[in-house]
């Protein structure tokens, strides 16, 4: 066992959790701390309580690493993406452009590391954070406005 | 075409429009009758002056080409002169070029309706640069308090990695520092077939009908709020408008090269707009940039064929707008070009060596507008303006040829024996006809056509109130070294166009590169390796010169001095430090150097606090930096890569990985870029990229 400290419904899967997986366990969920710009301890165990109770829940064997890590994106991922949709009330934060942009809008709201606290924390009260967000969501286009811009013909009239 | 009908017959309802800004004039049939007739007649009399003097002693095969190349040049010269001759009748009478009432200044009643965009096609251009621009124009706007009618669209093609990235940086730094998120919008598209025009196409498939009009900048435009709600407001009150086109005033290079061609712009294009204007009234060209467009006419009518043939003459069309104002044109729709239209600025390549870079693209865009002259459909005046880009390029050759069959004219009458008994018996000798004087009026005509409008403008200027902002009385010293300078630029540049002409016409193309956009200058090695055909031919043809007659030597002397002085030419003309020391001796000196605008004001502010924007690494910064990262993928268009891009992928982050950054090529950068798999940052977390 090498982390007693996890909460306490990841101890059964934690207990049996080898050294190579909890160092893939930690690397990941730096990685994606460090991808929201955060170093925040609080913050980091519950990424990795996040990937614990996804790997709990999956019964894909461990020695396949490159498997692994996907698993394991895949996992912080929709646990980052959950507590997004949680905080903001949208439902369509999984999708890669619209997390991508939260993420952007996360990263300037939490340029001096107020909001490091409450990143993952699922029982809080984040209406603050989700003015926050709303407030540097960035927009890269308007609505869509779709219409076919026909081809010209050099013809006697005018198309 | 019936939404036009439409606007017609409302068109006289005051409470619709306002009667004070509408783009009517009386005459235009005159005008157009005016103008042609006093340039043919003109070019009749030049024409037969110079077969006077040619044919005094009967006229030889080649003394006939010359007379047939000197009338086609002569042409073309004047109609220049007799466009440059009514603007300058407009402008000392201060006169409106399109309804010839008293120049008033446009006084709008109310707020604008329509809902504008400004669109700001990029290719590798300089992110900070462009977005000095838009910030510029931007904050000018906000003054106006028409800020709600308009929206900016920063439309990338750019395919440097490096330059992307900082465009998205670049983008979202100026949305946060103008508070315009939802008002400043950015895209890049991933593949860019059909260039600019292309991407436009684009943009108004996708975004472009939210708004009913796009004001279209290049990336070193850089307009007033001012001038831009102007437009939108005539645009709003002359239903029946296509495009209006503003004058745009070249500013802000610092070269020699480029100051005495911001200065000749600003003293006589003034002149020369209202002159056009003049004569084109609803039938103006588009000059593809700081013009405004009606956006569902612009949809509807201007998706440009794609012409059969290969290219350079076939394929997809190069230079889009004259095509796109004929278009519009054909489908009834009016073109306007508005002289007074003022706040309306772009920049010029710094020196001649990138000017005639810029020539050789527009060339070949220009010359396929051979092929749309005599196609079906369009009018008489599209294909006039079709024509004049034609000549714009054409008449360098023309003149060339003109030159060289009067070479060889002369070489063939220096070796004919004057016979005073031609032909048929006499008793009275035939003598020989003393011409010098025809010759000496025809030069004068020729030389009076070319400058003498660009004269009165300068004189125009220096007896105006505002000849403090051109230097006082050395705008007289301007005019007359700008004068000398062009005489000597005229035959470098005869012999570019000639070669780009020719270029063409044998089916080679232009690749498609930023224009250099700062003071460069040109080491003089450079522009010698460039102009060496030049000097030679200049040698050669002063010895023939010569050894044919002296008297014809000197007669030459103006085109082969330009000629055999070109690379001096060029190297001492791209000189920043001599281009600031004529600034502070006040030569070549503009309103906008002698006076800044606000806007330009800001552009220099903006520019010198972007210059630390680093446009290197790109790929470095989308590891390093989360945010970068971020906005990046938030930016990618929701698209899934095939197999095979997958595996590419794959291999590529392998080698970056193990190599690092600068193994990777530009392409491979590209493509990781537009495909990122994961965010890269988590992928390259505690990884060292930075090479091995």
């Amino acid at each position: 066992m090498t982390d007693m400290t996890v909460a306490s419904q990841g101890f059964s899967y934690a207990a049996f959790e080898s050294a190579a997986m909890t160092r893939l366990i930690e690397d990941t969920a730096r990685a994606w701390l460090r991808s929201f710009g955060m170093s925040d301890a609080q913050a980091h165990q519950r990424m990795v309580n996040a990937l614990r109770d996804a790997l709990a829940a999956d019964s894909i064997a461990t020695h396949d690493r490159a498997n692994m890590q996907d698993i394991l994106d895949q996992a912080a991922h929709d646990a980052i993406a959950s507590w997004l949709a949680q905080v903001t009330g949208q439902h369509d934060c999984y999708g890669s452009a619209s997390f991508s942009m939260l993420r952007c809008a996360f990263l300037s709201a939490n340029r001096d590391g107020i909001w490091s606290n409450c990143f993952l924390d699922q029982a809080g009260d984040h209406r603050d954070l989700a003015i926050a967000l709303s407030v540097q969501m960035m927009l890269p286009t308007p609505g869509l406005k779709a219409c076919e811009m026909p081809r010209q013909t050099l013809e006697r009239r005018a198309s | 075409m019936s939404q036009i009908s439409d606007h017609t017959n409302q068109y006289n309802d005051e409470t619709l429009y306002d009667p004070t800004v509408r783009l009517r004039g009386p005459g235009v049939g005159q005008r157009r009758l005016f103008l042609f007739g006093a340039s043919i007649a003109a070019t009749a009399y030049a024409a037969w002056l110079m077969t006077d003097v040619l044919g005094a002693d009967q006229l030889t095969i080649m003394e006939m080409v010359v007379v047939a190349f000197f009338t086609i040049n002569f042409a073309w010269i004047s109609l220049s002169f007799f466009t440059g001759i009514v603007g300058l009748i407009l402008r000392g009478l201060k006169l409106d070029a399109i309804t010839l009432k008293r120049l008033k200044p446009i006084v709008r009643k109310g707020a604008l309706r329509s809902k504008n965009v400004v669109v700001i096609p990029v290719y590798n251009e300089d992110p900070n640069r462009v977005f000095a621009g838009l910030r510029a124009s931007y904050e000018s706007l906000a003054q106006t308090g028409e800020l709600d009618a308009f929206d900016f669209f920063v439309l990338s093609d750019t395919r440097d990695p490096d330059i992307w990235i900082a465009e998205e940086m670049a983008w979202a730094k100026a949305c946060t520092d103008l508070n315009a998120r939802g008002k400043i919008f950015f895209r890049r598209r991933p593949e860019n077939t059909e260039r600019k025009s292309g991407n436009l196409k684009e943009f108004c498939e996708t975004y472009a009908a939210n708004y009913d009009h796009m004001i279209v900048f290049d990336a070193d435009s850089v307009m007033s709020g001012e001038a831009m709600v102007n437009m939108a407001y005539l645009m709003e009150n002359n239903p029946d408008a296509g495009i209006i086109q503003s004058p745009p005033q070249p500013t802000g290079r610092q070269t020699l090269f480029a100051r005495i061609l911001q200065f000749i712009s600003r003293v006589h294009g003034p002149t020369m707009s209202a002159g056009l204007s003049f004569w084109c009234m609803g039938s103006s060209n588009y000059w593809g940039h700081n013009a405004i467009i009606r956006t569902k006419a612009f949809i509807e009518c201007c998706g440009l064929p794609v012409l059969s043939g290969k290219p350079p003459m076939g394929g997809h069309i190069l230079s889009h707008d004259f095509v796109e104002a004929a278009f519009m044109r054909k489908a009834g729709w009016r073109c306007w070009l508005i002289p007074q239209l003022e706040g309306s600025w772009e920049e010029l390549p710094p020196n001649l060596i990138d000017f005639a870079i810029r020539d050789r693209r527009w060339c070949q865009g220009n010359m396929q507008h051979a092929r749309l002259m005599v196609a079906p459909g369009f009018k008489p005046l599209s294909r006039l303006h079709f024509f004049m880009g034609v000549m714009s390029f054409v008449s360098s050759p023309l003149w060339l040829l003109l030159l060289l069959s009067s070479t060889i004219a002369t070489l063939q009458n220096t070796q004919l024996t004057y016979s005073f008994f031609p032909g048929h018996f006499t008793m009275f000798p035939q003598w020989p006809v003393d011409r010098s004087f025809e010759m000496l009026v025809l030069l004068i005509f020729t030389i009076g056509m070319l400058v003498l409008p660009k004269i009165i403008s300068i004189l125009m200027v220096c007896l105006g109130r505002d000849r403090k902002k051109y230097g006082g009385v050395m705008v007289l010293f301007s005019g007359l070294l700008e004068t000398l300078y062009s005489a000597l630029q005229a035959p470098i540049m005869m012999m570019l166009h000639s070669q780009f002409v020719f270029s063409v016409l044998t089916g080679n193309q232009v690749g498609w590169d930023a224009q250099e956009r700062d003071d460069a200058g040109v080491p003089f090695k450079a522009a010698l390796k460039t102009h060496r055909t030049i000097i030679v031919i200049g040698l050669i043809w002063g010895a023939i010169a010569v050894f044919v007659d002296t008297a014809f030597f000197w007669w030459l002397s103006p085109i082969l001095a330009g000629l055999v002085l070109s690379p001096w030419l060029t190297h001492y003309s791209s000189s920043l430090t001599i281009g600031k020391a004529a600034r502070r001796m006040k030569l070549f000196l503009t309103p906008e150097e002698y006076d800044s605008p606000e806007e330009l004001r800001a552009l220099t502010r903006i520019n010198a606090e972007l210059a630390d924007g680093d446009v290197k690494d790109g790929l470095m910064r989308l590891i390093e930096d989360p945010f970068a990262n971020a906005l990046h993928s938030a930016l990618l268009p929701v698209r899934k890569p095939d197999a095979r891009t997958t595996i590419e992928i794959g291999i590529i982050y392998e080698k970056l990985a193990r190599l690092g950054i600068e193994s990777l090529t530009k392409d491979e950068k590209i493509l990781i870029l537009s495909w990122p798999v994961k965010p890269l940052d988590q992928i390259m977390a505690g990884r060292d990229v930075s090479g091995p």
